[in-house]
Parts: C-alpha cells; sequence; structure tokens
C-alpha cells in the first residue's frame, strides 16, 4: 500500500503539478506588515531552501527594527537619542558602534550637501510639532525659530572617536534621526536576510526600498515613485539594480495654515520648511545614503541638488521641482516606466 | 520514460486516485487564484487584520480603533478612512485604489490598504518609495 502510495506521488510530481512538487522549491512570496519606527514597515521574501522557517526569519527581522528603533527613536524616553539630547550638554555621552557609524555617516551626508542635511535639526523639528504623530503641527512664531536657529549645526556636535561619545558644543540641542534611521535600518534588514541565507528578498520601511537578488519568477522587483500631487497615482516605475531607493516629499507630513502649506522637511538653514521642490527620489548604494541624500537635496533645490546627484558615484536621482517640472538624473533617463 | 513505468505498474485504481488527487490540486489552485484577483481592501486596526472589504460593494464599514470609533468607505473606485478626530488629517488621508497603497489614523492606529487587485500587471510596483 506504501509503495502504491509513493507511485502515486510519484507520477503527480512527474506530471509537474506546480502545487505539489513546487512545495520544495522557492516558488512564492512571503510578506509581513507590522508597525515600526512611527511608520509602517514591510518585508517580502522568497524563502530559500537552506532557511525554511520563515516565522523565525521575520521574528528576528522586526526584533532586530526594534533594536534599531529603541535606540533611534525620536519619541522613546529611553533611547540612546533621547538619552544624548538630554544630557549632552552637560556631559560627554557614551554610545555605541552603532550610533557612531550613523553619526559619522550623517556628517558625511551633511558635507556633501553643504549642511542642508544635518540631524542637529532637533530642537527646530520639536517646535513644529513633527516629532510625533500625536503631536498636532503649527506654525511657530519668527522670533521662536530664529532662538533656535543657533542650536542647529552638525559642527557643534563633537564626535569623539576615541572614547566613542557624543556631547553638545551649544546648550538646548538635539539630534532627529528622522532622516537616515529608517535607511539605516534597511540596510540593516537586508545583511541580516543574507545571514539568514535569504537571497531574494524586498524591504521596505516608511517608503525607503531596497531589493536583494531576482523575484520568484526571476524577473528583476519594480519599485514604484509616489507622485508628489496625486497619492492615487505613481510618478513612475523602474526595475531595481539593487540600489536603494529613497523618497522625500513635501507630501508626507504635512498641513495648510492660512492657505499654506507646511511641511516636515525643514531648511537647517532658515527655520522653515524648504520651498523649492516637491518630492525627491534618490538612489544609492546603501538605503542610509538614499535616505538623508533624497532630505539634503530636497533643501539644496533642483540645480544644486542635481548637481551633487551627477557628481556622485552610484547614485541617481529624480527631482520634482516646486513647478512640477521633472528632472532625471542620466544614468535614469532610459530607466523610468511611465504610469498613467 | 520513468512516467510510462509507472503508468504501467500501477492498478486502474491508482489512476483513479490519482485523477482524483489531480482534480482537487487543480481545483483548489483555481480557488486560490480567484481569490489573489480579486479587489480587496484591508483594514488593520493597531496592527491587526480586523476586517476584509470587497471593493466591488461600495459602503460604510464602523470600525473600533485604538482610540475612538471610525468608519473606513468603500468607494467605487477606492477606500478612505473617515475620521475628523484622528490628529493627522494630512498626513496619510486620501482615497486609495491601488495594490499596496495604505493610509494610516497613526493615533487612533487604524489602517486601511489594498490587496490582491484585479489591476494587477506587469507594470504593477513591488513596493513604492514614498
Amino acid at each position: 500500500m506504501r509503495i502504491r502510495l509513493g507511485k502515486i506521488l510519484l507520477l503527480l510530481c512527474f506530471i509537474g503539478i506546480p502545487s505539489g512538487c513546487g512545495l520544495l522549491g522557492a516558488s512564492t512570496t512571503i510578506k509581513e506588515t507590522r508597525y515600526a519606527m512611527g511608520t509602517r514597515a514591510t518585508i517580502t521574501i522568497v524563502p530559500s531552501q537552506k532557511n525554511p522557517n520563515t516565522k523565525t526569519i521575520f521574528q528576528l527581522l522586526f526584533e532586530r527594527l526594534e533594536e534599531i528603533e529603541k535606540k533611534m527613536g525620536r519619541t522613546d524616553p529611553d533611547s540612546l537619542v533621547a538619552k544624548m539630547n538630554r544630557l549632552g550638554s552637560k556631559e560627554p555621552v557614551p554610545v555605541d558602534p552603532e550610533m557612531m557609524f550613523v553619526l559619522n555617516k550623517s556628517f558625511y551626508i551633511f558635507n556633501l550637501t553643504n549642511g542642508k542635511f544635518d540631524v542637529t535639526i532637533g530642537p527646530l523639528i520639536r517646535l513644529w510639532g513633527f516629532d510625533t504623530a500625536e503631536k498636532r503641527p503649527r506654525v511657530p512664531r519668527r522670533r521662536e525659530i530664529m532662538s533656535r536657529l543657533h542650536q542647529v549645526n552638525f559642527r557643534n556636535l563633537e564626535l569623539d572617536q576615541k572614547n566613542q561619545t557624543v556631547s553638545f558644543k551649544t546648550p538646548g540641542m538635539g539630534i532627529d534621526l528622522g532622516g537616515v534611521a529608517k535607511g539605516y535600518a534597511v540596510d540593516q534588514l537586508l545583511k541580516l536576510l543574507l545571514e539568514m541565507g535569504i537571497q531574494r528578498a524586498i524591504v521596505e520601511i516608511g517608503g525607503d526600498v531596497k531589493t536583494l537578488g531576482l523575484k520568484p519568477d526571476n524577473l528583476l522587483w519594480v519599485v514604484g515613485i509616489q507622485h508628489p500631487r496625486d497619492r492615487g497615482k505613481l510618478l513612475a516605475i523602474l526595475d531595481s539594480d539593487g540600489r536603494a531607493i529613497a523618497t522625500s516629499g513635501d507630501y508626507e507630513k504635512n498641513f495648510v495654515e492660512e492657505a499654506i502649506l507646511y511641511h516636515h522637511i525643514l531648511n537647517p538653514k532658515t527655520g522653515y520648511p524648504a520651498r523649492k521642490c516637491q518630492s525627491v527620489t534618490v538612489l544609492a548604494n546603501s538605503a542610509l545614503h538614499a535616505d538623508a541624500l533624497s532630505t539634503g537635496i530636497f533643501v539644496m533645490g533642483t540645480e544644486m541638488g542635481m548637481k551633487l546627484i551627477e557628481e556622485l558615484p552610484g547614485v541617481d536621482g529624480v527631482i520634482v521641482d516646486i513647478s512640477g517640472k521633472i528632472w532625471i538624473s542620466t544614468g535614469l533617463k532610459n530607466r523610468l516606466r511611465y504610469v498613467g | 520514460m520513468l512516467g510510462k513505468f509507472l503508468i504501467q505498474t500501477l492498478k486502474s485504481g491508482d489512476l483513479f486516485v490519482t485523477g482524483l488527487l489531480l482534480a482537487g490540486i487543480i481545483g483548489s489552485t483555481v480557488l486560490l487564484s480567484t481569490k489573489s484577483e480579486g479587489e480587496m481592501g484591508i483594514i488593520e486596526v493597531d496592527g491587526k487584520n480586523v476586517r476584509w472589504v470587497n471593493l466591488d460593494r461600495p459602503g460604510n464599514f464602523p470600525v473600533q480603533g485604538k482610540l475612538h470609533p471610525a468608519v473606513v468607505r468603500v468607494h467605487s473606485d477606492g477606500l478612505e478612512i473617515l475620521d475628523n478626530r484622528c490628529s493627522n488629517p494630512s498626513f496619510h488621508s486620501g482615497r486609495i485604489s491601488r495594490e499596496g497603497e495604505f493610509r494610516i489614523c497613526f493615533p487612533n492606529r487604524v489602517l486601511i490598504r489594498i490587496a490582491g487587485s484585479k489591476r494587477l500587471n506587469s507594470s504593477e510596483p513591488d513596493a513604492v518609495s514614498w
């Protein structure tokens, strides 16, 4: 009886029923979505034969995400960022290598963008009420903004590489990693996926996207770019080449007061929302770079921003300027597909 | 060759069982694929899937959010959250109609998203950068 049953199953497999034999191969994707880092995180993986336990994989990935959020989150009073903001003006605050890595990278992007991307923007973000979803943002008085501007400058953030400490040279300074932490988390999750033997996946945290390998059908993963003026539309789509894609837009966290749109991407030099672009999408090898560059370039504006994109190796971008005109870097000119 | 050998060695009853199994597998595959092509919206509260709604049937669906009740409205061309107590109305408000799109009322922890769209085609993205 057992032999005959075996023969029947063998025949089914021989006929090639995908749902019979396909169970042995990696032909499907498994997706899981959770709230994390103040937004939505979606991870899609193609399970591998080496590591078929997807439940454990997702558990480890979301635990790692939680660990990063606890360290770099802006709202958790126990986070390392909160500790730095509380004590940084009084004494050097010890940080771990991971935080030092993110701050060093942030300083690199600060320099590239001539100070337009600045993680010391915390006091302004709090003043406008963009730091938590629970608060209703408001337009601060001009003098309130002026009184905070001197607290925003990465050059007043002392990073002691030898002792692994951080301190503020100006009282009242504050770090906000909102423009870089999601990108860093995407990079970290992809690293973890590779360590777990997963070679095909797509990770998206709050619109920062990075892919690994190919889809189950051996096609490239397809990534859309949000249209900045129509939430129901995409600006374009492109086949992922493995680089990270991050977008910063004025449509994301905003409010209207007296017919003026105010959004969360603040110019560190003026204290007001940057007005030169509707959205900036950046492709870079690391999601951290793409995330931070998209914010910095949004503030820089079209001409300076596109110049920087063209100068940086491995970086491409799409800028929608404030008039709605689309600027595309050389490397993307023949790769974007437009959808109705 | 192997197939021919198997067919020759199996009895007629075995072939009948094989046929039944085949019919079952094909039937379930058809059912599963039909479900994935339906236009469905998903309502989540605090990360938990609380309801699926068929986008072909417009109507209002009350939901108990984490802080207060809200309504999810199904239109003929999309889905939206109606919640004027949501303190972030402009963050993620508006109608959604495309697979993968979502809207969130953060404080009330209500999320809506589109899954399994009939409009799915080769140009549909696997993820959206926003």
